[in-house]
């Protein structure tokens, strides 16, 4: 028996399926860039609250860090926003592939998010340890 | 060096970004392997927002000490335990978040491959590194009743 190879260019009926997948992938950028988003928002809002408790507790005074927790928040916001772009190209660019019968496996995207994942994290650690050098 | 063999070559292999060779795939047809290749992007993005995860909860077992602290009305002691916490917490969601990379670069060149075959140990392996994160936060909650 001789395998056909890479049959001419499209056996049509799995196409649905491929463009449906590639939705779904579409869909899993656009929960993690809203991961990143919600955390940055949770942190600078957490944030305001545990100076506000800080300032009590000083009776009015410090309120240190202001300036570097609103900058964390920025970062995390900034990545979600670069990870919902990463995917949407990635998206467009996937869809053209399948259209064409010729699906290219690039790792680009997951680069960039993992450069972003790994910023986000040493910006996040560097911060714990700012912060509590201040307080 | 050729450029069928020099580090280029070798950079664009492992990154998927040279040319696609005509015979890619498991034999089962284009659709499948684009298929293969999507579930495998999304099993990245799954494992990521597990590292993102762990970088929340680092965040959060960090900052919420000090809340602890005064609903319990305790002077917030104790915060070097939950520093040190929150930045293994932090640090193994990058880790986690490499390790996956790599898990789907792994993958993506089995798909390519005549057999897939599934990387169950690389995958308990970064299971694995949350279920230390699970103990070292159970340590820490019974340290700090």
């Amino acid at each position: 028996m001789t395998v056909e190879p890479q049959s001419p260019p499209r056996p049509d009926e799995t196409r649905p399926r491929e463009h449906l997948a590639n939705e779904r992938t579409l869909l899993a950028w656009a929960r993690t860039a809203i991961t990143f988003i919600a955390l940055g928002f949770g942190v600078s809002r957490f944030d305001v609250f545990l100076r506000q408790l800080r300032k009590v507790d000083n009776g009015g005074g410090g309120g240190a860090g202001a300036g570097f927790s609103a900058a964390i928040g920025i970062v995390f916001v900034l990545a979600g926003l670069l990870t919902a772009t990463a995917g949407v190209t990635r998206y467009l660019e996937a869809r053209g592939q399948i259209e064409d019968g010729r699906y290219e496996p690039r790792a680009w995207p997951l680069v960039v998010l993992t450069c972003v994942m790994c910023a986000v994290g040493l910006a996040l650690m560097a911060y714990l340890v700012v912060d509590v050098a201040r307080s | 060096m050729s450029p069928e063999t020099g580090w280029r070559r070798r950079l664009e292999i492992a990154l998927g970004s040279g040319p696609v060779p005509a015979d890619a795939g498991r034999g089962a047809g284009e659709g499948v392997r684009t298929r293969d290749h999507l579930a495998n992007t999304r099993t990245f993005l799954s494992w990521m927002r597990l590292a993102l995860t762990l970088v929340a909860v680092g965040y959060a077992v960090d900052k919420l000490g000090v809340v602890t602290a005064r609903v319990q009305d305790r002077p917030p002691s104790g915060e070097e335990g939950d520093r040190t916490t929150a930045l293994a917490l932090v640090l193994s969601g990058g880790v986690l978040a490499n390790l996956s990379f790599a898990r789907f670069v792994l993958q993506r060149r089995v798909i390519e491959g005549p057999a897939l075959r599934s990387r169950a140990l690389l995958d308990v392996t970064l299971m694995g590194i949350a279920g230390v994160i699970g103990v070292i936060v159970l340590l820490f909650l019974l340290r700090t009743g």
